[in-house]
């Protein structure tokens, strides 16, 4: 009976409830929707430097350096000599070390100068065309190719820099050769071509006639080179090797403070739903009042009375944390859609948040409802039976 | 001799701040009727209260014994237990659960029992027959006349068969037909059994209840 009468109690005051389950999905789905961003983007910037051990470019910074060369978001401190790369190619410690030359964009998609290990390394394949095999040949990313319509035969101009600059390379058309696949990497948001394309487009350009790289990216062959393999690099004159593991962890944990004023947000925003819940409760209750002693004179017991209540709450927060998980679903993936192409969505992880969500959300739903409670246990059958 | 379903001996209640209501002493059987008189305020309606287990018996405020149970004595909860099977009761407000059609209002206290079958929903229908409202048995309570109600909320507080039904001003405000279907339920009530404790200022209830008396009528005026 007081299942059933639940379900009568919220169906009696529709829009009462509909704008409660609006407010409480709404603050659920935002504090969910951070706390999962928050480590699907983690995740995310790890796994542009999966298999990076040390990138090693010009002597600057090293985190600048990390962020040139992993996640395209910076400008190189300088170049190297290609041959130091091949030097380190040759170092036994080193399993791979991958040259890229880096200077020109478009449509803000760096173009990468490489050689064509750099696309099986980050483990892309061709979803048509053919990898660069002449210079001025170019694979793009799949980003780059749903983003500016690319495909392949299609010539385009780099620009000089990321495009800020107001400078085409005009002389120098690319043709795509080919348009890759996506894999959720950095590769996904850049243009691949020869070493060779970006010597000839800067050709002239150069302060010296040797051969230069801008990174080279190392995986090295036991985690023991990682203690001194730096250090040995460091000593050569125009080189920095920069540990991306290092650098990112040096960098999240200067930000630490706004992860923990995002989950402090996001426990803010539970505290408003339940607070909206209360406030349903209560205003619910107030009109309630005559029917819960009705329910008391009837014979229902006041635990019968809280189980009403808490009824009602977790009803409330059971269709809240329903409408939460689809909202947080559509925004995450419209973000992805729209915004962070090569974000990749782990499912698994954005249920267990959800979880972790719905379980907090109950809790503070029981917690809010106390009061309710103690109203409750306070009301005055005899007066309302009696009053007219 | 059979013992008096009802005794109560030197009741007395206080409300906060206010000066001390005393009921006496008093019995009532099994098949009577004992009308409550009094003027508004005297204490009518508390008296219903402490006898229904809503309000509390303080101690040293007398004694009350339902069915060989000591009222005063009983925890909260136990008192909660006398509705419905022991103590059924028409309030003097006709509330009902607006969100619940009329006969699931009527089922109620079976339903929180969890004793809701179909002889136990057949008695209501049977209940509802006999108050002339079975047509609305479907409706929701607001669409009720006030009479309507009330024959709605006696046929409420008989369902369970209790022992005593503790009626407060159930003919106030109620149309003749309605007055006297009342007025007959209760006396059908009393008829099988049942005990009646109406509390009334309507001077037309004791000779409605009189016109067809099958049971015991005693009145008892309560001092202002």
């Amino acid at each position: 009976m007081i299942t059933r009468l639940v379900f009568r109690f919220l169906c009696d005051r529709p829009w009462q409830f509909a704008l409660a389950v609006t407010l409480c999905a709404l603050g659920l789905a935002s504090a969910i929707s951070i706390v999962w961003l928050q480590s699907l983007l983690e995740t995310h910037a790890r796994r542009q430097a999966q298999g990076i051990d040390i990138v090693v470019g010009a002597q600057g910074s090293a985190l600048q350096n990390v962020l040139a060369a992993v996640y395209y978001l910076d400008v190189p401190n300088g170049n190297i000599r290609l041959a130091e790369v091949d030097a380190l190619r040759a170092h036994p410690m080193v399993a791979k070390a991958i040259p890229i030359a880096l200077g020109d964009s478009v449509a803000g998609a760096r173009i990468v100068g490489t050689t064509p290990e750099f696309v099986a390394f980050y483990g892309a394949t061709l979803a048509s065309g053919e990898l660069p095999a002449v210079p001025m040949d170019a694979a793009i990313g799949a980003a780059v190719a749903a983003r500016t319509g690319l495909k392949v035969g299609d010539n385009f101009v780099g620009a000089h820099g990321l495009g800020d600059l107001g400078v085409d390379h005009e002389s120098h058309p690319y043709r795509v050769s080919g348009v890759l696949n996506p894999t959720g990497r950095v590769i996904d948001q850049t243009v691949v071509t020869l070493l060779e394309s970006v010597w000839l487009v800067h050709e002239g350009h150069a302060a010296s006639a040797e051969k230069e790289a801008t990174f080279a990216l190392l995986q090295l062959k036991s985690p023991i080179a990682m203690a001194t393999l730096p250090r040995l690099i460091n000593q050569k004159a125009g080189l920095q090797a920069a540990v991306p593991a290092m650098e990112s962890a040096r960098l999240l944990i200067s930000f630490d403070w706004v992860a923990l004023i995002v989950k402090a947000f996001a426990g803010v925003l539970i505290v408003a739903a339940m607070a909206s819940l209360l406030g349903a409760l209560l205003q619910a209750l107030a009109r309630q009042e005559p029917e819960l002693a009705v329910l008391r004179a009837m014979g229902a017991s006041r635990a019968q009375l809280a189980a009403l209540m808490l009824g009602e709450s977790m009803v409330l927060v059971a269709v809240s944390s329903v409408v939460a998980g689809a909202l947080t679903a559509v925004g995450v993936w419209a973000l992805q859609r729209f915004a962070l192409a090569g974000l990749l969505i782990d499912v698994e992880q954005g249920f267990l948040f959800w979880l972790a969500g719905l379980l907090v959300a109950t809790l503070m739903a029981i917690v809010a409802t106390i009061p309710v409670l103690w109203r409750i246990a306070s009301v005055d059958v005899a007066a309302q039976l009696s009053s007219r | 001799m059979t013992p008096p379903l009802l005794t109560v001996r030197d009741l007395t209640h206080r409300f906060a701040g206010r000066a001390e209501i005393a009921f006496g002493s008093f019995t009532l059987n099994a098949g009577s009727i004992l009308l409550l008189r009094g003027a508004s305020g005297c204490g009518k309606s508390t008296l219903l209260h402490l006898l229904g287990g809503v309000l509390s018996i303080a101690a040293n405020s007398g004694s009350a014994v339902l069915d060989g149970r000591d009222i005063a004595a009983m925890t909260p909860p136990a008192r909660d237990r006398l509705r419905p099977r022991l103590a059924g009761w028409m309030p003097q407000r006709q509330l009902m659960i607006n969100s619940l059609s009329v006969l699931d209002n009527v089922l109620l206290p079976m339903a929180l029992l969890g004793g809701v079958n179909t002889e136990v929903r057949r008695r209501a229908t049977s209940l509802l027959d006999s108050l002339a409202i079975v047509e609305l048995a479907a409706q929701r309570p607001a669409t009720l006349s006030v009479g309507q109600a009330a024959r709605a909320c006696l046929a409420r507080a008989l369902l369970a068969q209790p022992k005593l039904l503790l009626a407060d001003e159930p003919t106030a405000a109620l149309d003749e037909t309605s007055a006297c279907l009342v007025a007959e339920q209760m006396l059908a009530f009393a008829a099988t059994g049942g005990a009646v404790l109406v509390s009334s200022h309507d001077r037309a209830m004791r000779s409605l209840l009189e016109a067809d008396a099958v049971a015991v009528i005693n009145e008892l005026a309560l001092p202002r």
